[in-house]
């Protein structure tokens, strides 16, 4: 093996990527308990490094989560994926630090989201619900300045404390976009999206019943990956113009949209300004073809009005 | 070589045969009894003086034979001495010197193939030399003088490699005004030597040395440099190569790059960089170093994720072109230099050493890049581990050298570079503690000796042994090498900071397939081979390409200089020359005998000629015809005809016949008939010879130029004719010089296996085997057993086989015997009047042999597509076009 080889280490919680040179160490670590396996990485992923690895159900609920597979020959540690990943479930160092040369060299923009937290505006009777309800377990309550912190690297940006706390919280999500539950589509019995949701999005109400809060839901995919009604796809291809110079990208899109139970879509994503081909064929393969600004608006303006009823009740808009 | 006089008539009048037994010291005369041999030779039908000389070769020797050519009107001479390969060149000037066509002359090897593998078999290796002398006095009886073959030369060299030694032939051309084309697989040329530091024993640093010479490369007029390609087809011959170049795309155009290097400043990807040995990164486009010529640079796609941060760093430059093809460039060639160096073998494969487990385990190469003020570090010596500077060092040679288990062979250059980067650490650091272990020092170069000597004395310690075993602190990532110290028999186990290993330099990536594209042979290793390894060290077998640097086995920066101005001589003496005579023994139709011109389908020739040599027109009543300056006399046509209407100068049917019939002529159950090629399996039973590898007597060699020549026919005469056994012996199929001859021969002869075995002969008297140029050891062993099996059944059993098999060998071999010559020799066996075959076999040489010896002019019949005839340079544009080509 020569000098500067990628070695590949995988257990059951994580998969490392090591590239060691004298002057140059690169790491990309891959949280398997973080990870949905939401096709976003396989997606993004310019060298197709990532692979996606099927969840395993077992009378409608998850035995074993979707997940990743990487190929060391091919990551070229550009740091894309862990921009990317909603769950926060990759890190790539550099040197010993955190760093996406993607970001560091502006062929990839920051992601827009965030989430700040009023203190005056909150409860703090509320304070352990609140921590508590948190599914990623990133909100932790600081004694000295009596005031709740949130670990903004693993926050996924569902908005359950925003909901829980009443507003103390504001979160932006990156992504926009719209998530459809068709429960008369669904597989009997099947609970399976439900298990994997990171968000709660997609839970199991108090009737034993599917139910989505689509008020949570981050865009990830990770429930139509898990569903056992697959979506079936066919390529075509998108061009698009960089530098004087026509390129065209591979993308699919799927058929059978008016069978599938959940459906996902993305739309927008929030960003910062970035001159970039890479960003530009990651955004075709990522976001949704027909997401047409109609669209757009018109779900927008239906989530506005409904937008309390929504945050009380915690059920979905579309299910009304 | 000098013209033929015509006074001679060869075909009619009788032959005249001198035959001369060389001693060659005692090397032949301690075995075989010289005399003995000479005292035969004078029974044998034709010859008229037989003389024994101790040196054949020397010039009383040559003179001697000069003499008697012109005292006793010899038109035909036979030298009993070494191999064809050593001086059948010679006798063939010294005969031409004397008036005599050079092809009026054959040699026997009694000394490779007798005197050297028989030694203990002195009775038995002389009845061997005096079966091999009728062989060649047979054959030379029937052999027709033969004009050397005229062909324009192109004069412009091919240079594959661009490392020190490809830019040392490179310059020299340009020199002599000779148009060359440098091709290089990376992105600049420099090869090794730009990796390195410092070089012994001089120290001065290397790529200063070399930069200034890439520079003149990359500025002179005469030289153009296709960097990032690659060599892919190679046709023709000798003064006229058509070479297929590609050139892999860069994404960066040459003409509009100018090096500034702004695209590689914004570009977000870094992987490892080859060029520093993966210590130290280079980003997706890159140059491999600063000195890079040419200064273009190059997207790695592998890594490139087409952010194109680069366009629009190049601006208005527009540089970079993302939608480059790869393309093929062709190119006309005269001559061409092999120099494609050597790599580093990964030395991971000794486990017990753990390169790539133990960070603090290194090569050398990455030392030398560790410490240059150019490397990733900018010379700071230090650790992988851990970026500290090492207080100690093991320094570990012969690392998959001179081991049986990887390499046998010794890489040469590792002990002095070993020295050498102990004294520069030495005095880069002097506190440092370094320790070489070292199997034996080998400083033959000049000054080399005083240079192992200062570091003796500046401190440097050595310990005679190969360390068995390397063991690292999981915690202090520092190795304990253990070894065995020879010089005091105790077990040393010395914890170091960091070990360095002198790892075996072995051939470039890709020379067999290179060697396969060139047909230029490589060693098992893969080293190319060389024409001679003393008297032809830069010639390849394949004339008209030549050798250069470590390509042919590792060398240094001197040596390989030195060879690069030697090639580059070789190369010029060719290109210089505007005209080159090659070999006429080439194919030829019989028309009458070809089928298709009596209205036949036949399309056999055309499909096995491994060059297109032949130009068939099935179903036109034409007959077949063969190019011959496209023809490379392979003879694989020849023994597929199933007319016999094909034969090859030189190596007729009849010639080989006769010599059968001459090895076969007394006891033939006891002998192994052996068919070898010219190239692997003869130089292979050459290599048994020189490594003395001894093997019993009873074997016979009958030489082809390619096993593809060997006709089925050839064997079962052996058989009909009393064989013991017969092998057919070629190159590795991968290795054939005739591209395809080999795997034409497969066919055919495992065809006739089962042929064979349904006659009743036993499996073990008839193989076909390969034996490349350094298998001498398989030789052997084949030889051996074929012997074994030869005795095994012992004379009444192979008399008996045969006897059963002999009506329908007799019934098979009803064609061959229509073939003039062949006939005419059979009937002589079979004791018919002379007198009556002589005009038959007048008859068929006026047919036959009149037809194209000698031709440098187009004489092709109306055919579509003349352009593929390789004489298009002697070819007038109206000739070709009243031809109907283009
Ligand atoms: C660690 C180390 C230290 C050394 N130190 C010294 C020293 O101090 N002094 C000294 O005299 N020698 C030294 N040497 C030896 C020196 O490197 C060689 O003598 C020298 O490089 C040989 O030159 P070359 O041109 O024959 O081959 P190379 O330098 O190997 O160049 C061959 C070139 O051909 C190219 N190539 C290969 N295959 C192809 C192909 N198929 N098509 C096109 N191009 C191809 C390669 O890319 C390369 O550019 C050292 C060697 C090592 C390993
Ligand atoms: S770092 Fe880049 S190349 Fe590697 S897996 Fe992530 S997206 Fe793919
Ligand atoms: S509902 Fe939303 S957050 Fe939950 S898995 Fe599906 S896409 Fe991800
Ligand atoms: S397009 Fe490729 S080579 Fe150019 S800057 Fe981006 S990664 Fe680097």
């Amino acid at each position: 093996m020569r000098r500067g080889a990628t070695v590949k280490t995988k257990t059951e919680q994580r998969i490392v990527l090591d590239r060691k040179m004298v002057t140059l160490h690169q790491t990309q670590t891959w949280d398997l308990d973080r990870c949905v396996g939401c096709q976003i990485g396989p997606l993004v992923c310019p060298k197709d490094a990532i692979s996606h690895v099927p969840a395993v159900l077992e009378n409608g609920r998850l035995k074993q989560r979707a997940s990743v597979d990487i190929d060391p020959e091919k990551c070229v540690f550009c740091g894309m994926c862990s921009v990317m990943c909603p769950t926060n479930a990759i890190t790539m160092l550099v040197n010993g630090k955190e760093e996406a040369p993607v970001q560091k060299y502006e062929a990839f923009p920051l992601l827009i989201e965030s989430n700040k937290f009023n203190r005056d505006a909150f409860d703090m009777s509320r304070r352990d619900f609140v921590i508590e309800n948190c599914p990623t377990d990133v909100i932790s309550y600081d004694a000295k300045a009596d005031t709740l912190k949130v670990d903004q690297k693993y926050c996924i940006r569902c908005r359950q404390c925003e909901v829980a706390s009443d507003g103390a919280f504001t979160v932006v999500q990156p992504w926009q976009g719209s998530v459809t539950l068709r429960r008369e589509l669904c597989v009997e019995g099947c609970l399976a999206c439900a298990d994997i949701c990171p968000t709660r999005a997609l839970h199991v109400d108090e009737n034993g019943a599917l139910a989505l809060a689509d008020y949570y839901c981050i865009k990830c995919g990770a429930c139509m990956q898990v569903c056992p009604i697959k979506a079936e796809v066919e390529p075509y291809e998108v061009s698009f113009e960089y530098a004087g110079t026509t390129y065209t990208r591979e993308h699919e899109r799927i058929t059978n949209l008016d069978q599938l139970p959940i459906v996902v879509e993305r739309w927008r994503v929030g960003h910062t300004e970035v001159q970039s081909g890479a960003w530009v064929a990651a955004l075709i393969r990522l976001a949704d073809d027909k997401a047409g600004e109609t669209e757009i608006d018109r779900k927008r303006a239906l989530r506005r009005r409904d937008l309390l009823t929504a945050l009380k009740g915690g059920r979905s808009l579309l299910d009304k | 070589m000098a013209k033929t006089t015509r006074e001679i008539d060869y075909e009619n009048d009788p032959p005249r045969i001198g035959v001369y037994v060389c001693h060659c010291g005692s090397n032949i005369a301690s075995v075989i009894t010289p005399s003995e041999v000479v005292d035969y030779a004078k029974t044998l039908p034709g010859v008229v003086v037989a003389k024994e000389h101790r040196y054949a070769c020397s010039d009383p020797g040559q003179s001697m034979i000069q003499q008697d050519i012109k005292e006793y009107g010899l038109n035909r001479v036979v030298v009993a001495a070494c191999s064809v390969a050593m001086h059948e060149p010679t006798f063939k000037a010294c005969i031409s010197d004397a008036g005599l066509n050079p092809f009026m002359f054959q040699m026997a090897n009694i000394r490779e193939h007798s005197s050297w593998v028989h030694s203990h078999e002195k009775a038995a290796a002389t009845e061997k030399a005096k079966d091999l002398v009728a062989a060649a006095v047979a054959k030379v009886t029937y052999v027709h003088p033969l004009e050397m073959f005229e062909v324009p030369v192109t004069r412009r060299a091919l240079i594959v490699g661009g490392g020190i030694a490809g830019i040392s032939a490179a310059l020299d051309l340009a020199d002599m005004n000779i148009e060359t084309y440098l091709v290089e697989k990376s992105p600049t040329i420099g090869g090794r030597m730009a990796q390195l530091d410092k070089t012994f024993p001089t120290m001065d640093c290397s790529i200063c040395i070399e930069a200034p010479k890439m520079v003149d490369v990359g500025k002179n007029r005469n030289i153009h440099i296709l960097s990032y390609s690659e060599v892919k087809e190679v046709n023709g011959y000798i003064g006229n190569f058509k070479v297929k170049v590609e050139r892999k795309p860069r994404y960066v155009l040459e003409d509009k790059c100018t090096g500034c290097g702004l695209c590689a400043e914004v570009c977000p990807i870094d992987v490892p960089n080859i060029f520093e040995e993966g210590l130290g990164p280079r980003k997706a486009i890159y140059v491999p170093m600063a000195q890079a010529v040419p200064s273009i640079y190059t997207i790695d796609m592998d890594a490139c994720i087409k952010c194109f941060k680069c366009v629009d760093a190049c601006g208005a430059l527009s540089a970079i072109d993302f939608a480059q093809q790869p393309e093929i460039v062709e190119l006309d060639i005269g001559a061409i230099i092999i120099a494609t160096g050597y790599d580093t073998w990964d030395p991971s494969e000794i486990e017990e050493y753990g390169f790539g487990v133990y960070e603090n385990v290194t090569t050398m190469m990455e030392i030398e890049r560790l410490h240059c003020a150019g490397g990733p570090t900018v010379g700071e010596f230090v650790r992988p581990s851990d970026g500290k500077v090492p207080k100690n060092l093991a320094l570990i040679q012969c690392v998959g050298s001179r081991d049986k288990r990887y390499h046998e062979y010794c890489s040469g250059f590792c002990c002095m570079y070993t020295i050498k980067n102990a004294m520069l650490l030495k005095w880069l650091y002097p506190d440092m503690d370094i320790i070489i272990f070292r199997i034996d020092i080998r400083t033959p170069g000049k000054t080399y000796e005083e240079f192992y000597e200062r570091a003796r004395e500046a401190g440097i310690h050595f310990i005679q042994g190969r360390p068995s075993e390397i063991v690292e602190d999981p915690v202090t990532k520092n190795l304990v090498v253990h070894a065995e110290n020879i010089a005091t028999g105790r077990h040393v186990a010395l914890e170091v900071e960091m070990v360095g290993l002198a790892n075996a330099a072995i051939p470039s990536e890709g020379s067999f397939d290179l060697g396969r594209v060139l047909t230029v042979p490589n060693d098992t290793y893969g080293w190319f081979m060389e024409s001679h390894p003393k008297l032809k060290p830069l010639d390849t077998p394949t004339e008209g390409i030549y050798l250069a640097g470590a390509a042919q086995g590792p060398k240094d920066i001197p040596q390989s200089v030195s060879q690069g101005s030697g090639a580059a001589g070789r190369a010029s003496r060719v290109l210089n020359a505007g005209k080159w005579e090659i070999d006429p023994i080439i194919a030829y139709v019989d028309p009458e005998r070809c089928i298709n011109s009596r209205g036949g389908k036949c399309d056999i020739c055309y499909r096995v000629c491994p060059y297109g040599a032949v130009i068939n027109l099935p179903g036109t009543g034409q007959p077949s015809s063969i190019i011959p300056a496209k023809c490379h006399g392979c003879g694989t046509c020849v023994a597929e005809c199933p007319q016999n209407a094909i034969s090859q100068h030189h190596f007729s049917d009849g010639q080989i016949v006769a010599q059968l019939h001459a090895l076969l002529a007394e006891k033939p159950e006891e002998k192994v008939i052996a068919f070898t090629c010219r190239w692997c399996s003869g130089m292979g039973a050459d290599n048994a010879g020189t490594s003395h590898f001894e093997y019993p007597a009873n074997t016979r060699n009958i030489l082809v130029m390619c096993a593809g020549r060997v006709d089925a026919d050839f064997v079962m005469e052996a058989f009909r004719l009393g064989a013991g056994a017969v092998l057919v012996s070629g190159c590795h199929p991968q290795d054939c010089h005739y591209i395809s001859g080999r795997n034409f021969a497969d066919t055919r002869i495992t065809r006739l296996f089962a042929q064979l075995e349904k006659l009743g002969i036993s499996p073990g008297r008839f193989r076909l085997e390969s034996v490349s140029a350094t298998e001498g050891a398989k030789w052997a062993r084949i030889m051996r057993e074929m012997s074994a099996v030869v005795q095994e059944l012992g004379p009444e059993g192979i008399r008996a086989e045969n006897e059963k098999a002999l009506p329908q060998l007799t019934k098979r071999l009803a064609r061959m015997r229509e073939v003039p010559e062949v006939g005419y020799l059979l009937r002589l066996a079979d004791g018919a009047a002379l007198k009556d075959v002589e005009t038959g076999v007048k008859q068929a040489r006026d047919k036959g042999l009149g037809q194209t010896v000698g031709v440098t002019e187009c004489q092709l019949p109306e055919a579509t597509a003349c352009d593929t005839c390789q004489l298009a340079a002697a070819c007038a544009p109206e000739t070709k076009q009243a031809k109907g080509g283009k």
